[in-house]
């Protein structure tokens, strides 16, 4: 069995100079005593894009809450740009944007009417008002839609608004919880281009909940993963990836030229451990074939190392794969979702068997 | 914890809003999001405009002979008691200020629904996360609910005028927009309270209703009070109601027989119906702020 690498946990917290947001042993308990958030810690500096990942009641959303001043936290030290998000919320508030789930928008008003409201909410003059608006309705593609009440609009142009709303301001860092929730793949295509812009482009640090971990995967520079009101696992999706054990190699054999396919798996197992870059290995027999599985630390770089021994060797190798672990496979791992078999990256699939 | 803010954050990009927000200020901001609104639901718009004075005319038609007992007082005694204890003949003109306190009674669950729609659709939490005053939210809402029902009580005044309804005092119709107002914020405070404890459309509407029906009809809104059972005139003085459209009535109508008995003017019937309204409405809305204050924080 390949053994997991060991996650990153529990790292002592140190702060930054360039935090954005820091967040120290905050727990929060409902009334009743619901205890959703266990002490958890993690910063985000500027400019990053800061993925927030959990199954549904881990305490993501009680968490982004927290964070924007909508509800407030038992104990711990939380700060966003530097202020409190309790004694000092209405300076967090006025340096913030949040879109939630679902887009909050008024659907009696255009496009161009809710986002006049929001300028005023942030009180901005109607001049900076309606050259914001005018900048987010391009940026934005919403063209002459913008005129037309926001209940006409599909639920991808809701979003976007919602999205344009929640930037009218010019704020210093985004919290999106959520953000594709409800939209078609393409319309989520075009969200996730308008947030890699800002991002990239326009330095948004942006804080994002998600459970599409293909959203993640693409958008996140950083991911913490909140399992039961605790943070189980931190680090960039790569990091993650790599910790459950990095791409695994599996190569099958077959009985063929007097050798059984037994005898020549383990003849390549003693060959291909002795290798550097190989962390673990795991013989399998089946009636046909057997599998030599091995962990592999530089991913497909190291099949043509390991077919040239092979093939010195002599050995008849049938077929060869490649097995690179998702932000699934982290996800469930260190959500430890309940009622779902995982099925094992090193798993291997013999065909033709 | 308070800190402040790292020196390296500072001017990265300074948010283009920077003014501070003012109850004033954000309270237009509310106003004028309310006001879209109902301008963009005609249909509901002209429906409550139109819907009290439907009222007012089939209600001023149908009772117009009550005022004179039907004629049979006067043929009896050669006079009309019943005629003094109404303080006036025209049953429209003794209807008209009921009419107005009854449509505050009613339009003001529109800002408790309408804080209820906010928070189940979400908008309530944009405006939470915006840097806003958060009485501005309520007192917003109300102020636009406030200044539709008084257009109304213009209008209501004017068919008045053209169903030959005459004011006794016309000096004094400043009191009528203050009584209403006073009266439509009571309930919209009322309301609003109910809405945020119940935080349910269909849970506020049936106990608005549960409690405006019967505070409508133990009131002096269709007979006066001299001419209600006992028991019903003693409720009726404990009506908030009941203040309100004596008050109003005064203006239109002068004293009536009960209240030139009982010594009263014009001006202490309408002080005491302000200082209800006002002792009242205070209450309601403290009330409604509380609430909200605990919800939105």
């Amino acid at each position: 069995m390949l053994a997991p690498a060991r996650l990153r946990t529990s790292a002592p917290f140190q702060a930054p100079s360039d935090d954005v947001i820091a967040v120290r042993d905050l727990t929060k308990v409902y009334p009743g005593g619901i205890e959703a958030i266990k002490g958890i810690r993690f910063f985000v500096r500027d400019g990053e894009f800061f993925g927030f990942l959990g199954p549904n009641g881990a305490g993501k959303s009680t968490t982004i809450k927290i964070l924007i001043t909508l509800l407030a936290r038992s104990s711990g030290e939380i700060s966003v740009l530097g202020y409190d998000v309790s004694s000092e919320a209405s300076t967090v508030r006025r340096l913030i944007g949040y879109a939630a789930p679902e887009a909050c928008l008024d659907l009696e008003l255009t496009g161009r009417e809710n986002l006049s409201i929001q300028g005023s909410l942030y009180h901005l003059d109607r001049a900076t008002t309606r050259r914001r608006s005018a900048e987010l309705i391009e940026l934005m593609d919403l063209g002459t839609a913008a005129d037309r009440k926001v209940e006409t609009y599909s639920g991808g142009m809701r979003k976007r608004v919602d999205l344009a709303c929640a930037l009218i301001h010019k704020p210093r860092v985004l919290f999106l919880d959520e953000p594709s929730s409800g939209l078609d793949p393409q319309n989520r295509a075009v969200v996730w281009r308008y947030l890699e812009r800002l991002n990239k482009e326009e330095g948004l640090t942006i804080f994002l909940t998600t459970h599409y971990m293909e959203e993640a995967d693409r958008l996140c520079d950083r991911l913490a993963i909140i399992d039961d009101g605790i943070i189980s696992a931190e680090g960039s999706p790569a990091d993650l990836k790599a910790s459950i054990g990095g791409a695994v190699v599996s190569i099958v054999f077959k009985t063929s030229g007097g050798r059984s396919a037994n005898e020549q798996a383990r003849q390549a197992h003693e060959l291909v451990k002795a290798f550097p870059f190989v962390s673990n290995t795991r013989l399998s027999h089946g009636d046909a074939a057997s599998v030599l599985a091995a962990a592999v630390s530089n991913g497909g770089e190291s099949i043509p190392i390991l077919l040239r021994v092979l093939a010195e060797a002599r050995l008849d190798v049938t077929d060869v794969r490649l097995t690179s672990p998702t932000l699934d496979d982290v996800f469930l791992k260190y959500t430890g979702v309940r009622g779902v078999q995982v099925e094992p990256i090193q798993s291997v699939v013999v065909h033709g068997s | 914890m308070t800190t402040s803010a790292p020196a390296t954050l500072a001017p990265l990009s300074p948010p283009v809003g920077t003014g501070a927000g003012s109850i004033v200020r954000d309270s237009a901001t509310i106003y004028r999001r309310a006001t879209m609104r109902m301008l963009r639901a005609p249909v509901q718009l002209y429906v409550s405009l139109v819907q009290p004075l439907v009222w007012f005319v089939l209600f001023g038609q149908l009772f117009s002979r009550l005022t004179t007992g039907f004629g049979m007082a006067a043929v009896l005694t050669g006079q009309n008691p019943i005629v003094a204890q109404f303080g006036t003949a025209n049953y429209s003109a003794f209807f008209l200020p009921a009419i107005i306190i009854q449509m505050m009674l009613f339009g003001a669950a529109n800002s408790a629904l309408g804080i209820i729609t906010d928070d189940q659709s979400g908008y309530l939490n944009r405006l939470r996360v915006a840097p806003i005053n958060r009485l501005a939210i309520l007192a917003g809402n109300l102020l636009a609910d406030l200044t539709r029902m008084l257009l109304q009580v213009a209008i209501l005044l004017l068919v008045g005028l053209l169903f030959g309804v005459r004011f006794e005092y016309p000096g004094l119709l400043l009191f009528t927009f203050v009584l209403a107002a006073l009266f439509g914020l009571m309930m919209g405070g009322a309301g609003i309270f109910v809405a945020l404890t119940t935080r349910n459309t269909q849970a506020t509407f049936l106990l608005l209703n549960f409690f405006m029906v019967p505070l409508l009809f133990t009131s002096s809104a269709q007979l006066p009070a001299a001419l209600l059972p006992d028991w019903l005139q003693t409720v009726s003085h404990f009506n908030p109601v009941t203040y309100a459209i004596n008050a109003t009535r005064v203006i239109v109508t002068g004293l009536n027989a009960q209240q030139v008995a009982a010594g009263e003017s014009v001006m202490s019937v309408i002080g005491l119906g302000v200082g209800v309204m006002l002792v009242l409405a205070t209450l309601a809305l403290t009330a409604a702020t509380l609430r909200f204050h605990t919800l939105v924080r």
